[in-house]
């Protein structure tokens, strides 16, 4: 159900002032080639994404097929790279990590996003400030915060050494030494990252919500909180979309994040599939095994991502 | 006071406080890197991180700018700083206008299968760019852009066009249709209604979209390496090269203040148009 | 497949011919990548550019970010058409994939001119010829599996640097107890490499490495041999500190320079970062070979290779730079800054880094002593998998020692190369 949004027609429509006679010739014609137009338009996206993307994807998952290491190789030789990926204990733990570390990262961020433009919507003073400190994080280049961050997490010189230098000599906080616990480390920094960005894009939208609705909302007598929680959230629903999709890219593209922070470690534990990818890719020379990965990463990302995504884009759709 | 004011000031001291401590929590990896790149070798290599510098010295700074070794050149990051403004301003410009044309054609014309096409175009932004990275230098080498400003800077369109398409598309999925319906009925065509009407109305997705352009663009160094050429390298890539040796020994205080020149342009953005980000989606609601 | 070589060359030439966007060819300027970033390696690139530069002709210098982006960086130039002149490449079984390839141009004559084959270690000649060519040039040596130690801490504890791995295991408990860390461990992958290589020299002996390095042999990897280096590895997890997951390898030093911790595996390289901390061999610190090393020497080594062109100009200035590399006088002055070793064994040591140094005698004895470090040893694939190995082994102590050495087999019987 779209609310009013408060629009202001601008004068530029004042200004163009045609001949009605000759309109309806033109409004016939301009009906024809309204299409056509924007079919036009639309040649260079759909050109670049048949050959940058699904060409390149095409590309990758015919190399997946091959016994590539550093460079291509188009001889066919069937699925051993499948066999051999799902046989590496590396690669069983980077794939289930992807869906322990999205899921946590994505509530994650888009909680405390959602969370930080609701108690900034709500007129604090100072605004300017709090905003661009919640956002700085996606400025700096993420090779060097994560570095800090692994600092600022390790036992012997960060958050651990510093509390038991007050006196609590038993606290403990060495996460991202354990495998158990290091993806959640990751999680971490990775909400810390990119909640400023979901903070400013929800805060933007509500922000936009109509004043009236709030004016109902308290005659009515419902609280403030059931109000954001019934009413305006549901109203921002594809703009919250919206930054699930932008969170959900994040995650799968996770490379910088882990590598500045653990490395993928301790051993392989906290690995992620974008990282062992690059390093396939890159570090490794073997490009088939690459390929293989990517094409397994992204087959089961599109395959949970796409369907809800062609929902939620046919719902707005009139 | 009355009850009902004294619980208004308890809640706003509440939300002040809540917003603070985020505020705090969010600040600390920053304040570390500023109070590192103040620092003296001798003095990180005492490895207390959270201790203020003795003596605050900008030694550091200056060296990260002007005299920092790359390889032979040792001219610090302020090598690559012109490049990456060369390679920025265009990149940006190029893919919002790709978007914002892109997301405007699928949202309010009669085009077969728009919905389709929005779904593909945006699965494309979870392939991860570094596994199509090959094909991707045999196509541009095969239209002769390989190598050159126009190489990285055609790779940055292309990268971004998805996410811009969904940006665009969906603000404009919420504007009213009357707007478009009159102006059709007035005889305007397709790009006539874009720059008259749609244009005006999307300052605000604009500044959203450059913000995130510019972001992305300015820290990027990988598709900077192997697109830009050699004469056009960002200064993410000697940013990069600082702060990354294998053997050699690194100056951590040269590389968080190094980290933080080239975070500045992206920061002034946002604190700048930060009014404009928010007061931006709010005018013409990001809702559908 | 000398073929492959030529053919190579032509369409290099091809490709070459049909790019656009490289700045007028000069005679003989030289595009080098290489990631050699730091401040000092920066310098000791500086004497090859100068000594490039006195014929007339200009360096033009092209540092990367770290191997990977550098690798692909220099990939993706090939590919597009537009190839470096020169560039560094990880050594060992890498350059003979990027040979296989037919992307490097065979140097022969060049060698043949300069008696580079007989000057140099036998491991290294073999590293850079492919199919009977020669298709790199060497320009250092350096010694993984050296112990730098706190000069301090031994001192106090009345105790000489151990000789042995089981010395050291048995000193370890009382250094704990003196409140220091007995082993300086930063666990990622290049330090486990180091480690490993060590204990398998050490504990296990020449052989065994020579066994499993260079012959792959599956069955010396699965042997009693084997689970006896496994096992001493990881006897070694309590006497690290709990900083060590993915601590880089200087802060580890650091540890020592601080003399907070005993000794450091690591290699010859390390003797720079003492400079800059301005701490004195034999006073601060000391170095010798690993524990159980005494007659090993683990080589790595730096090479840069040539990508295959027909432009004449490019092949002068890939002359000229590998005719420049290659001459020991300008190796020696070289690594006088950069801290290793040459690769020619015909220049002279004089002046450089005394633990390097050590290596020459050991180096000196014969090719028995010279063992290959993983990148020599291993394709990046292979290498790759057995670091992921000891890095789940190191990591999870539920592994045991047998198991790490079966599943190391696993890997050799199945690497290509």
């Amino acid at each position: 159900m779209a609310t009013p949004v408060p629009v202001r027609l601008e004068a530029p429509l004042a200004s163009f002032q045609p001949d009605r006679a000759i309109e309806q010739r033109r409004v016939g014609r301009a009906y024809h080639l309204r299409g056509r137009a924007a079919r036009l338009a639309l040649i260079p996206a759909v050109v670049i994404m048949a050959f940058c993307f699904y060409g390149s994807m095409f590309w990758t998952v015919y190399i997946s097929l091959t016994r590539s290491f550093l460079l291509p190789v188009y001889k066919f030789a069937g699925t051993a790279q499948y066999v051999r990926l799902f046989a590496t204990p590396r690669w069983q733990v980077a794939y289930s990590n992807m869906f322990i570390f999205g899921f946590l990262d994505i509530i994650g961020t888009l909680g405390l996003g959602i969370l930080l433009a609701i108690l900034l919507d709500r007129s604090v003073r100072f605004e300017g400030i709090f905003r661009t400190v919640l956002l700085y994080p996606l400025s700096i280049s993420f090779i060097v915060t994560g570095l800090t961050w692994q600092w600022i997490l390790s036992p012997t010189i960060g958050v651990q050494q510093l509390v038991r230098s007050f006196g609590w000599t038993d606290f403990h906080f060495n996460w991202i030494t354990q495998p158990e616990t290091a993806i959640y480390t990751l999680v971490f920094a990775g909400i810390w990252h990119q909640s400023g960005l979901i903070m400013a894009i929800m805060l933007a939208g509500l922000r936009g919500v109509d004043r009236e609705i709030w004016r109902a909302a308290r005659v009515e007598g419902i609280p403030a909180w059931r109000t954001y929680v019934s009413i305006v959230l549901p109203m921002l629903r594809p703009l919250v979309v919206t930054c699930l999709v932008l969170v959900a890219i994040a995650v799968v593209k996770s490379y910088d994040l882990v590598v500045a922070m653990t490395n993928g470690g301790p051993g392989f534990a906290s690995d992620l599939p974008g990282k062992f990818v690059v390093d396939f890719e890159f570090e490794r020379a073997n490009i088939g095994q690459a390929s293989a990965a990517a094409t397994v990463m992204l087959g089961s990302v599109l395959a949970i991502v796409a369907p809800y995504l062609y929902y939620e884009l046919a719902r707005k759709n009139r | 006071m009355t009850t009902a004011q004294w619980r208004d000031r308890v809640g706003r001291t509440g939300l002040y406080t809540l917003i603070a401590w985020m505020c705090l929590f969010f600040s600390i990896p920053l304040l570390v890197v500023i109070a590192t790149s103040f620092k003296t070798s001798a003095e990180v290599r005492t490895f207390s991180i959270f201790t203020l510098p003795a003596s605050p010295n900008i030694a550091s700074w200056i060296k990260a700018w002007a005299h920092a070794c790359t390889g032979l050149k040792c001219g610090g990051i302020r090598v690559g700083f012109w490049n990456s403004v060369r390679i920025l301003i265009p990149s940006v410009i190029l893919s919002v206008s790709a978007g914002a044309v892109t997301g405007y054609a699928l949202s309010h014309w009669r085009v077969r299968g728009a919905n389709i096409i929005m779904l593909l175009l945006l699965l494309c932004a979870f392939i991860p760019y570094q596994v199509i990275l090959y094909p991707l230098v045999k196509m541009e080498s095969a239209v002769a852009i390989y190598g050159s400003l126009a190489g990285i800077i055609a790779v940055h369109v292309v990268f971004g066009l998805p996410v811009m398409s969904l940006l665009f598309r969906n603000f404009y999925v919420g504007l009213p249709e009357e707007l478009v319906k009159a102006a059709r009925i007035d005889g305007a065509g397709f790009w006539r209604i874009f720059a008259l009407v749609i244009l005006p109305l999307s300052v605000n997705i604009l500044i959203v979209a450059t913000i995130l352009q510019t972001t992305g663009i300015w820290n990027d160094y990988l598709l900077g390496l192997i697109f830009a050429g050699r004469d056009n390298m960002p200064m993410t890539v000697q940013l990069n090269a600082l702060s990354t040796t294998s053997t050699g020994e690194i100056e951590y205080n040269v590389n968080t203040a190094a980290a933080l020149l080239t975070a500045l342009p992206p920061l002034l953005i946002y604190f700048f148009s930060g009014r404009y980000f928010v007061r931006g989606i709010t005018a013409g609601a990001v809702k559908g | 497949m000398s073929r492959n070589l030529v053919f190579a060359a032509a369409i290099a030439g091809l490709s070459l011919s049909s790019s656009v966007g490289s700045p007028q060819a000069f005679a003989q300027k030289a595009d080098v990548m290489h990631w050699w970033t730091s401040g000092g390696e920066s310098r000791a690139v500086a004497v090859f550019a100068k000594e490039y530069e006195k014929g007339g002709g200009t360096w033009v210098d092209d540092p990367s970010i770290g191997p990977q982006a550098e690798h692909a960086a220099a990939l993706n130039r090939i590919a597009g058409g537009d190839p470096p002149t020169a560039l560094m490449w990880t050594t060992g079984v890498a350059v003979q994939q990027l040979a296989e390839q037919g992307v490097l141009r065979p140097l022969d004559e060049l060698a043949k001119q300069g008696n580079w084959v007989a000057n140099l270690p036998p491991l290294l000649a073999k590293s850079i010829t492919y199919d009977g060519h020669v298709v790199a040039v060497a320009v250092d040596i350096g010694g993984a599996n050296y112990q730098y130690y706190s000069v301090k801490v031994f001192h106090d504890l009345n105790m000489e640097p151990p000789k042995t791995w089981d010395e050291f295991l048995a000193d370890a408990p009382r250094i704990k107890a003196a409140g220091y860390i007995p082993l300086a461990y930063g666990a990622n992958a290049q330090q486990e490499d180091w480690l490993f290589s060590a204990l398998v020299a050490g504990v296990g002996g020449k052989d065994l490495y020579r066994k499993v390095f260079v012959d792959h042999d599956p069955k010396a990897a699965a042997s009693p041999e084997m689970e006896h280096v496994f096992s001493a590895m990881g006897q070694l997890r309590q006497y690290v500190d709990a900083g060590s997951p993915n601590r880089k390898w200087n802060d580890t030093l650091a540890l020592v320079e601080t003399n907070k911790a005993a000794l450091m595996i690591v290699g010859d390289w390390a003797t720079a970062d003492f400079t800059t901390a301005h701490l004195t061999l034999g006073k601060d610190y000391g170095c010798q070979m690993a524990p159980g090393n005494q007659s090993a020497y683990v080589m790595t080594e730096d090479v840069f290779v040539f990508p295959a062109t027909n432009k004449p100009d490019q092949i002068q200035a890939q002359d000229k730079l590998a005719k420049v590399m290659m001459n020991p006088a300008v190796q020696t002055a070289f690594n006088r800054i950069k801290g290793s070793l040459p690769a020619r064994q015909d220049a002279s040591v004089e002046g450089l880094n005394a633990c390097a140094q050590l290596g020459t005698k050991i180096i000196a004895g014969g090719p028995d002593n010279q063992l290959p470090n993983f990148s020599l040893a291993f394709s990046p694939d292979t290498e790759g998998q057995i670091e992921d190995l000891l890095g789940n082994y190191w990591a999870t102590p539920a592994v045991t020692p047998a198991d790490a050495a079966k599943r190391l087999s696993r890997i050799l019987a199945s690497a290509s190369q």
